[in-house]
């Protein structure tokens, strides 16, 4: 094969690639809501390079690649390979162990508004009442509220003893700049879950200290949702 | 059209340690998937956080190599010519706010400030124009803004960040550029392999214009790949709780988080949602991860060394590192 059409080849292949992220909507798994038109942007760019540069190599005279230059335009197919071997790969607890924990003092400047009926309570909105009773109270939190949230089980420090610790992952741009919100659970009886596994908690909330935990009704195992990510 | 395609060592021998090393990982993955290993939480979250990497950049990647060979094929030598007639002193700023106009992130920058600066652009305005891009274009100070705003802090922290990162720019362009092309850039034994002749009739121009693409694609793309390699790495095995643990003062602080936003290599469109979320540091050292990152991560690093000479990256960290600093505890008597 020449370099010219190893170079097309690859090119292809990475505008198959974003394509497929696409039309699969394991984009989401990458990337937020927020930058999906880079995936878009990206899927036609790759495109029409692959295109003109197809169309170069066809009317050129043909260059054989060196050992060296076949290995260096391969590299980029290395991104591609490894979700093909790695499949629906997904942030958890080790994640969630590695990075800086949301919420914290910043509740302090945000403006929130009251819960309506029917609207739930998210992992954001919890993290930033064990900060600060002010904005617990415009939202209008109380011992008794019916909460459902759906997260993984992870190790993260909660500050409340024997409670259980479900998390969910917000992104902004793409998956590298994830950050994780945690809640603690009281599970009836203790249950107790391995880290991971994708819970679907239905309770009321209850006050301890500043900190807003759920006093668990129901425990559901639940498949990992489409879009992990908050 | 006759073609001078140059094949040479990179200076970080990609050619011969990657292949290997990425060859072996693979390998491992294989037997991995195979017997089942590829499920284990740190394979996943390097898995998920490099792709991502790789994916949200590529784009750029590519949109900085279309610049880049536009720049070399179409912008014509009379037009760059009066750019670089200009003085020194206004050749710096304007490059600065030449910044403003191409709203791209830091990965699509560094082919079109080398391909500048090679076109006879002074070196330290093709540096202020890839310093300041990343950092002080539009859609970077939009979400800096939209960010902050949660925090009634939106318009402090554009004006802020907008503010040191020119002065960073400006600052590194200055210092940097008292060296001329020939000591800044790789030379052309070590480069991309894609100098070519000019062509000159439309239909040689455009042959030339998508080797010129191609070419600085292929050669950026490798060593985005290394960097997005070793920022997932980071992230995957340290706790950036090991660093924020020391985050207490602001001198400490600003270490701490300028350390992380090299570490994490997160893309300059993203990362002020990411800084408002380390609410247990200062706002100076807030402002630092969102100066610093941008002009200097892993995965920068990487892709300065494919346009750069080797000694470029030490330069850069001798007067970045201490302007953000200083930048960042002087806006903290502001910022409070």
């Amino acid at each position: 094969m020449t370099l010219g059409r190893m170079k097309t080849f690859v090119l292809a292949v990475w505008s198959a690639f974003f394509i497929w992220l696409i039309v699969t909507g394991e984009v989401y798994r990458y990337i937020g809501p927020r930058t999906y038109w880079v995936v878009v942007f990206g899927a036609i760019c790759l495109t029409l390079a692959a295109f003109s540069y197809g169309v170069l190599v066809m009317r050129s005279q043909h260059q054989r690649p060196t050992v060296g230059q076949s290995l260096g335009v391969s590299l980029l197919l290395i991104p591609v390979l490894l979700v093909a071997l790695v499949p629906k790969p997904s942030l958890g607890s080790l994640a969630a162990s590695r990075k800086l924990t949301g919420g914290a003092t910043s509740a302090l400047a945000l403006q929130p508004s009251q819960l309506q009926p029917g609207e739930e309570v998210s992992f954001q909105q919890l993290s930033y009442a064990a900060e600060s009773a002010e904005y617990a109270s415009v939202l209008g939190l109380s011992d008794g509220l019916e909460v459902q949230l759906t997260g993984f089980v992870s190790d993260a420090e909660t500050a409340v003893s024997g409670a259980l610790t479900l998390t969910r992952f917000s992104i902004f741009c793409c998956a590298a700049d994830a950050v994780p919100y945690s809640v603690p659970i009281v599970t009836p009886n203790d249950e107790s879950y391995p880290l991971d596994t994708w819970l679907t908690v239905e309770g009321t909330l209850s006050q301890q200290g500043l900190r807003w935990v759920v006093v668990a009704r129901r425990i559901q195992q639940v498949d990992e949702p489409e879009n992990p990510y908050i | 059209m006759s073609q001078t395609a140059v094949a040479a060592p990179s200076p970080l021998r990609f050619e011969r340690w990657a292949p290997p090393l990425f060859g072996g990982l693979l390998l491992l993955l294989l037997a991995g998937r195979l017997l089942g290993f590829t499920d284990v939480a740190p394979i996943q979250t390097f898995a998920i956080i490099f792709t991502a990497i790789v994916v949200e950049a590529l784009p750029f990647v590519l949109l900085g190599a279309f610049a880049a060979a536009l720049i070399e094929v179409y912008v014509s030598d009379r037009l760059l010519g009066k750019i670089t007639q200009l003085p020194t002193f206004l050749q710096l700023p304007a490059a600065a706010l030449g910044g403003f106009a191409f709203p791209v992130c830091e990965c699509g920058s560094v082919p079109v400030a080398r391909r500048l600066i090679k076109r006879g652009m002074h070196p330290g305005a093709g540096v202020v124009f890839m310093l300041a891009s990343p950092v002080f274009n539009p859609i970077v100070l939009l979400s800096t803004w939209v960010a902050y705003s949660t925090r009634g802090l939106g318009t402090q922290m554009v004006i802020g960040r907008a503010t040191l990162g020119l002065v960073t720019a400006l600052a590194a362009g200055w210092a940097l550029g008292a060296e001329g092309a020939q000591e800044l850039l790789r030379s052309k034994e070590e480069a991309s392999g894609t100098e070519h002749e000019q062509g000159v009739g439309a239909s040689a121009k455009r042959r030339v214009f998508i080797e010129h693409l191609s070419g600085d694609f292929f050669f950026m793309g490798k060593f985005l790949l290394a960097g997005a390699a070793l920022a997932a790495g980071f992230q995957t095995m340290l706790p950036q709780s090991l660093i924020s643990g020391v985050a207490r003062t602001a001198v400490i602080g600003t270490l701490a988080l300028m350390t992380i936003a090299f570490l994490s290599s997160l893309c300059s469109e993203a990362d002020a949602f990411v800084a408002v979320s380390f609410t247990q540091f200062p706002l100076g050292s807030q402002l630092a991860f969102l100066v610093f990152g941008p002009v200097l991560d892993l995965k920068l690093v990487f892709l300065y060394s494919a346009a750069f000479r080797k000694r470029f990256v030490l330069s850069l960290a001798a007067v970045v590192v201490p302007t953000v600093l200083a930048g960042s505890l002087v806006a903290e008597v502001f910022l409070r």
